[in-house]
């Protein structure tokens, strides 16, 4: 026990001067906690940076699925969302509640922004509150535009795509009071224009249209991506990387406009259009043909085509991606193929592309591009006429911008995880059921379908969906102004 | 071996030679004594029986017949025989020349002794739980350069599945069911008290080689082991700390044994083949595999006087794989020794290095992936090939897989320290400090050669070209002290432990990516572009027990303990934590009313087995703090919501009851062990999603229970025993029934797979269930209707258990073999869902008319029953008698053995390869994913062990 002791007495003399040298509680976290960040100079710059980045985040959570989900691609061989390929849209979907959190994520990043940040930052300045309103606005005018309903607030009650139109064009205008920079000023105006129209409130859209070209006649606003730091882009992997075996097939008479996004350098993702000016175009003619004004709108789209003209276009080597995916030989890939849009349309010229061959480049509009020409508009006999082909040319323009979807009158769903955890939701809800009209769910299998005669380079699509859009024109979902 | 290698080997067995004649030149030979021990049970002889002259370090151990011979100073000296399991004896020289000797067993110590975590031995029948025990002879037996191959079907109660045959792949080990839904199942790992890296998964930031994880198991020391005990879970592991509910593996290595000394060399060299069993078309094979070589040598010396021991070994190793670009070279190097530094202090000390270094492909869910592009149908089907096409198949995919660029080198020190006190006769304790450093480098050069050649971009590109680079740094430090006192009262006896323990895990990481990398290069410096991202974790757990075990008459013993934790992890409203436990052991057998009622040569041990112990999981670490996260995004820092954080995050806590009994027949001829177990856990961290409109990332949350129910039954059946011919047969049924009791009321969610069939945690189905489309079809083959997110089944067995023979000639050849199986488990054919995508998917799986339907929808398909029984290893080992070779060497075994030799299974793949699945650095994965990469190979090895 006199070992015992001693030991005893070395080990607590030891200890008092060693414990400081050992202190194993002594860990400190590395990543930044909320006092921190807010104590930080400028926290606000900072902030509006992550906006962007969610903004990127939104892209990549909605353009691919939406796309595939409409008839512009189809998923040949890839890990994407399938069941949106044939239009089977279900709330147990994990791509849904993915989109919706993004968009959520950006709301809850504004109100943050405005309310902690800025009180936090004494060198907020309204400019910056103005691009906050903004993107609090894009979250409800993006909860409206793809989906039947969503909350408007952390586990709230749904809200109707009209509800969530309205608290856009609400954030859009305040953000208007505020805004002194040209920039945002066109942003906030021709956000709200795309509001208005897709609300089907065809004189304030169009108000603000006039006011968005007034403002700014080549306004561009694009989502970008990070290549070294991502978000990169997950439209550029789909349509162009190889990387990961992900490929997306345009339909046909799309062909000439593939791959909006492709590898540019290793420093340097594809943009994508997210507000454009041309737009506003589009918007004011399809107001001008719900008024019976064609002229009006022949001179609107022809106005348009020199906007789209003055785009830039890019030589790309697809070479590696082909048109012989799934089955070889099973898609047009050169250009002596002519493309019908259904049974009964002609044959047109022009819309593929050959891609493969040493040396061959494909050019590539990388913001707007169409097949319509001015003779074309011109020829144009009666207003559903000129709407069939106002909605081809949204459907060109917006390629691989994920806007196709919504044209389609499609609706995307609250998901499980939404529907199980917001005691709002009962369960069965009505917006757990995805919106599909009659007239696209009679077909929806047959959306990428299309016959291709390789010796008599001839390809019919099965459906042209444009001329099926008009030909419902009055249904709720579509067309807004009609 | 090339002739460098050659000489250096050459070098070190002269100057172990050298080494060895001086040590034998300075004793004095005044006489020689020699002399043979057998076993007074059977007459056989005895080899590696200890002599040693009493008093002195003079001492020597018996060949393989059983011979030694040594020199004396004196006619008074008193020779000492002692082995393990034997009874030590004395005998004096006198003036004989031959002094033989027959030893007989030791009673005393057929209580077999296992190690607490304490770091004291106790007899295992005053103990409540189990522990097996891995001993020397069964680790000789195993080839194997890493720790779960080496302890593949040599736990009774564990299974162990190897998740691809490339090297330096992560494993799934698991006993009594998953216990969590947020970390893997692997166990916490000791060597010789000091918590090492158990890290069975890929690190945060790694280089992504497609669904392969690398793991820190596979260099593991395993460098002269002497003995391994794997303790389950539950009461067993109480005293183990916050992070212990997955049970502990507890390595002990050699520090020496006192006599003379002695020199170990061991070769083993032989062929890898790539198994052809689970592949779907031979010509995988035969463009991928080729036979591979491997060697190994290792050269050991041990010995000491009775004050210091000593033992060293070191190896090297190499194989050049069964398959293209996946050669692995290893050297180990490991020393201990023990040191009685006065009659009350002892000091042991342990020290490895190991160094490893190892090409990959890619593999699994990765269109660069070789393997999975011809097994996976991306070239068609390959069988169809005509002579030109296979031959320019070949030609291709060699040429990419010859210029993939993936390598991992992995660098580990592992040291500890221990010192042993002898207070009093009472009163002993002891006090371990030590550390694991270990550093791995992952690093892939994706030239643009290489992409042009795999067609993943346009030849004659020029820009793509890539370097990742993947470090990581992990250091643990543990220590502990701790006091046992013993006392013995009248019939009562008493074990009392009391101490302290501490730990702390640093993980540093860093990724670097070099993009417009210029050709050639191998350094990032020529690049156009360099990012890095870095990532630390760091936690610290310290911890208080005390535990008394009680016996009455040596029969009856009452186990009960606390042990409360703090940890870095836990919320800040979190403070130290109770984990108690509480055991019964009784030997009914022991009782004198049972002997005379009941003779031992029909029921020769009953013990009967109860106890309630409770372990943990603390949280990932820095979760517990709401912080922003800060990202760089087109050249600014950028924020966003980080974690939301929890001040009340606290460890989950396993609760486990078990009930035991244990049998032997026949004079323990045929034992028999039976436990039920179940283990709740509660508090269960569940990274489970909030409502999405919230717009905040998970949080993990103690909202989760999930319970694991089962049986363990193992036996073994000594079948013959005599002095010719030995015979044993082991096996073991285990069963389990996992399920998910509660989800706190958040919504099921992902823990792996696909978005198109993945693994899932929901209430009232087993961790990980497997989740898709459950199609059903009609007459005509055509889809009639589709259960979205159907239960499609478990990666879990129900049932799994190991198989053992032992057979010995003469103690002279000895036959082992093992094997596992396990049922009731389901998994995935995702390389016939690649297949399908091709359009060559396998014949009847889908209805022909239902082809053209989404592989959404048609998920259901492509789950199938994965129940296997393999056998995993044959060896045949012969000690040569020494006629062959006198007095040069005192052993020489020779073996041969081979790996992976039998494969039966239910499925269309290797149920066993599972992809790992794990989602994140140290994540719970299910497995159940089989594809895209390559079983275990078959080894074939001859060794040959020499001892000097």
């Amino acid at each position: 026990m006199k070992s015992l002791l001693k030991i005893s007495v070395v080990t607590a003399l030891l200890s008092m001067t060693a414990c400081e040298l050992f202190d194993p509680t002594d860990v400190v976290n590395p990543n930044l906690t909320e006092n921190a960040i807010l104590g930080t100079a400028n926290p606000m710059i900072s902030w509006i940076g992550g906006c962007d980045r969610q903004l990127a985040l939104i892209s990549n959570a909605s353009v691919t699925i939406t796309e595939i989900a409409s008839d512009n691609y189809q998923n040949t061989r890839t890990f994407f969302n399938q069941n949106l390929d044939r239009l089977n849209i279900l709330f147990t979907d994990i791509d849904m509640n993915t989109l919706q959190f993004a968009i959520h994520r950006l709301r809850e990043m504004a109100d943050y922004g405005l309310t902690t940040v800025a009180e936090a930052d004494p060198t907020t300045t309204e400019d910056q509150l103005a691009k906050l309103h903004i993107y609090k606005g894009l979250s409800s005018l993006l909860s409206a535009e793809y989906f039947k309903a969503l909350p408007g607030s952390p586990s709230g009650p749904l809200l109707s795509p009209a509800q969530h139109l309205q608290k856009a064009v609400d954030e859009f205008t305040t953000s208007l009071t505020l805004a002194t920079d040209p920039v945002t000023i066109a942003t906030a105006t021709l956000a709200r224009a795309r509001a208005h129209y897709r609300a089907g409130s065809a004189t304030n859209a169009v108000n603000d249209a006039q006011a968005a070209i007034a403002a700014s006649p080549s306004f561009l606003l694009t989502v970008e991506f990070d290549a070294t730091n991502a978000p990169t882009s997950t439209i550029q992997n789909a349509l162009f990387d190889r990387g990961t075996f992900d490929d997306l097939q345009p339909l046909p008479r799309l062909d000439f406009l593939d791959p909006k996004s492709f590898f540019i350098s290793a420093s340097l993702e594809s943009a994508t259009p997210f507000l454009k000016i041309e737009e506003a175009h589009l918007i004011i003619a399809e107001a001008q043909l719900a008024q019976n004004n064609l002229a009006g709108a022949k001179t609107t789209l022809t106005n348009l085509l020199s906007v789209v003209a003055a785009r830039p276009v890019v030589n790309v080597n697809d070479n590696v991606e082909g048109r012989t995916e799934a089955a070889p030989g099973s898609r047009p890939n050169n250009n002596a193929v002519q493309v019908a849009a259904s049974a009964t349309d002609p044959l047109r010229a022009g819309l593929v592309r050959t891609r493969n061959g040493a040396g061959v480049t494909v050019p590539v509009p990388t913001v707007s591009g169409t097949s319509v020409t001015a003779a074309m508009i011109t020829a144009l006999a009666n207003e559903d006429e000129a709407l069939e082909m106002l909605y081809l040319m949204r459907q060109e323009i917006f390629i691989a911008e994920g806007r196709r979807m919504t044209d389609m009158g499609i609706r995307l769903v609250v998901s499980e995880i939404e529907a199980l955890a917001n005691s709002n939701i009962p369960t069965g809800d009505a917006s757990t059921i995805s919106i599909l009209p009659s007239f696209i769910d009679g077909i929806k299998t047959e959306l990428d379908a299309f016959t291709y005669d390789a010796n008599t380079n001839t390809c019919i699509i099965t459906h042209n969906v444009n001329r099926i859009l008009v030909q419902n024109k009055t249904a709720s979902t579509v067309l807004p102004f009609h | 071996m090339d002739t460098k290698k050659l000489n250096a080997m050459k070098k070190i067995l002269q100057t172990c030679f050298v080494y060895l004649l001086m040590i034998t030149s300075v004793w004095a030979q005044e006489r020689t004594v020699s002399g043979r021990v057998t076993s007074k049970d059977d007459g056989t002889s005895l080899p590696g029986v200890n002599v040693v002259v009493k008093g002195t370090s003079i001492g020597t151990v018996t060949d393989a017949d059983g011979r030694y011979t040594l020199n004396v100073t004196s006619n008074n000296a008193i020779l000492v025989f002692s082995f393990i399991g034997l009874q030590t004896q004395e005998l004096a020289v006198d003036d004989r020349a031959i002094v033989d000797i027959s030893l007989s067993t030791d009673i005393t110590q057929l209580s077999e002794i296992v190690v607490t975590g304490q770091g004291y031995g106790i007899e295992k029948k005053r103990l409540s739980t189990t522990v097996d025990v891995v001993d020397k002879a069964q680790i000789d037996a195993v080839p194997g350069g890493r720790l779960d191959q080496l302890l593949q079907a040599q736990l009774p109660n564990a299974q162990i599945r190897l998740s691809s045959g490339q090297p330096g792949t992560a494993s799934l080990i698991r006993t009594r069911g998953p216990v969590s839904a947020n970390s893997s199942t692997t166990p916490v790992i000791y060597i010789d008290g000091v918590r090492v890296d158990n890290l069975n998964s890929n690190p945060s930031l790694n280089v992504g080689t497609g669904g392969a994880s690398s793991s820190a198991l596979n260099d593991i020391p395993i460098e002269n082991i002497e003995r391994v005990e794997y303790v389950k879970g539950g009461a067993a592991t109480t005293l183990f700390g916050a992070d212990a509910a997955n049970g502990v593996i507890q390595i002990f290595t050699k520090k020496g044994t006192a006599g003379q000394n002695r020199i170990n060399f061991e070769t083993q060299l032989g062929a890898i083949s790539g198994t052809r069993d689970f592949l779907k078309y031979k010509e995988t094979a035969d463009v991928l595999f080729r036979t591979g070589f491997t060697q190994s040598y290792t050269i050991g010396v041990d010995g000491g006087k009775e004050d210091v021991t000593y033992s060293v070994s070191g190896s090297v190793s190499s194989d050049n794989s069964f398959r293209l670009a996946n050669d692995q070279k290893r050297y180990n190097f490991r020393t201990g020794f023990s040191a009685k530094i006065n009659n009350w202090l002892k000091y042991s000390s342990s020290a490895s290095f190991v160094s490893t270094n190892f090409q990959r492909d890619y593999n699994a869910n990765n269109s660069f992936s070789s393997f999975a592009n011809i097994e996976g149908g991306a070239y068609g089907d390959v069988s169809d090939l005509d002579e030109q096409g296979f031959s320019d198949l070949k030609d291709e995919v060699r040429n990419y897989v010859g210029l993939t660029g993936i390598t991992e080198t992995v660098k580990r020190f592992q040291n500890s320290h221990g010192f042993e006190m002898k207070l009093s006769d009472k009163i002993s304790g002891r006090m371990n400090l030590g550390i694991d450093s270990r550093t791995s480098k992952q690093q892939d050069i994706q030239t643009n050669a290489f992409l042009i050649a795999i067609g993943a971009v346009a030849t004659g590109t020029t820009d793509q070209g890539s370097i990742t680079i993947a470090e990581r740094k992990f250091t643990g430090i543990t220590g502990d002290l701790n006091f046992q006192y013993r006392e013995k009262l009248g019939k009562f006896s008493f074990i009392t432990t009391a101490g302290g323990q501490f730990f702390r895990n640093v993980d540093e990481q860093l990724l670097i990516t070099a993009t417009g990398v210029t050709e050639g290069s191998r350094s990032i410096n020529n690049s156009s572009e360099t990012v890095a991202q870095d990532f630390l974790r760091t936690v610290t757990n310290y911890g208080f027990f005390a535990q008394e075990n009680l016996g009455f008459n040596d029969k009856i013993f009452l186990e009960f303990g606390v042990r409360l934790d703090g940890n870095s992890a836990f919320g800040k409203e979190i403070g130290l934590q109770a984990f108690p436990k509480v055991g019964l052991s009784y030997s009914l057998s022991d009782e004198e009313f049972f002997s005379n009622a009941i003779s031992e040569n029909i029921l020769s041990n009953v013990k009967l087995r109860a106890n309630y112990g409770e372990a943990g999981n603390f949280p990932t670490p820095f979760v517990n703090e709401r912080l922003i996260a800060v990202n760089p995004f087109l050249g600014i820092p950028t924020y966003t919501f980080g974690v939301p954080g929890d001040v009340n995050l606290k460890p989950e806590r396993t609760a486990t009851t078990e009930l035991g009994l244990d049998l032997g027949f026949l004079t323990n001829r045929i034992n028999l062990q039976i436990t039920k177990f179940n283990a709740v856990t509660t508090d269960a961290l569940f990274n489970a999603p909030f409502a999405s409109s919230v717009g905040q990332i998970n949080q993990l949350r103690n909202i989760g229970e999930i319970s694991n129910e089962g049986w363990e039954i193992g036996t073994s059946f000594v079948i013959l025993d005599n002095e010719n011919v030995g015979l044993t047969f082991n096996a073991s049924v285990n069963t389990v029934d996992n399920k998910v009791v509660s989800s706190g009321g958040a919504p099921e969610f992902n823990v792996g797979g696909f978005t198109f069939l993945g693994s899932f945690v929901k209430e009232g189905l087993p961790l990980g269930y497997l989740r898709g489309g459950k199609p059903t079809f009609a007459a005509d083959g055509s889809l009639e209707s589709v259960e979205q997110n159907a239960n499609l089944g478990s990666p879990i067995a129900d049932r799994f258990g190991t198989l053992s023979l032992n057979f010995n000639f003469k103690k002279r050849l000895s036959l082992f073999v093992s094997g596992d199986y396990q049922q009731g488990a389901q998994g995935v054919a995702v390389d016939d869902v690649l297949r399908y995508f091709n359009g060559v998917q396998d014949e009847g799986r889908i209805p022909d008319a239902a082809l053209s339907e989404s592989f959404f929808d048609l998920a259901g398909v492509w789950v199938e029953d994965t129940d296997y029984f393999k056998i995993r290893n044959i060896s045949l080992f012969y000690t040569l008698p020494s006629k062959y070779y006198g007095k040069m060497f005192k052993k020489v075994d020779l073996g041969f053995n081979v790996t992976n030799p039998f494969n039966f299974f239910s499925s269309s793949f290797d149920p066993e390869v599972t992809g790992a699945g794990i989602g994140a650095q140290g994540a719970f994965g299910a497995g159940g994913f089989g594809f895209g990469t390559e079983s275990a190979p078959r080894t074939f090895l001859a060794t040959v062990r020499v001892s000097l």
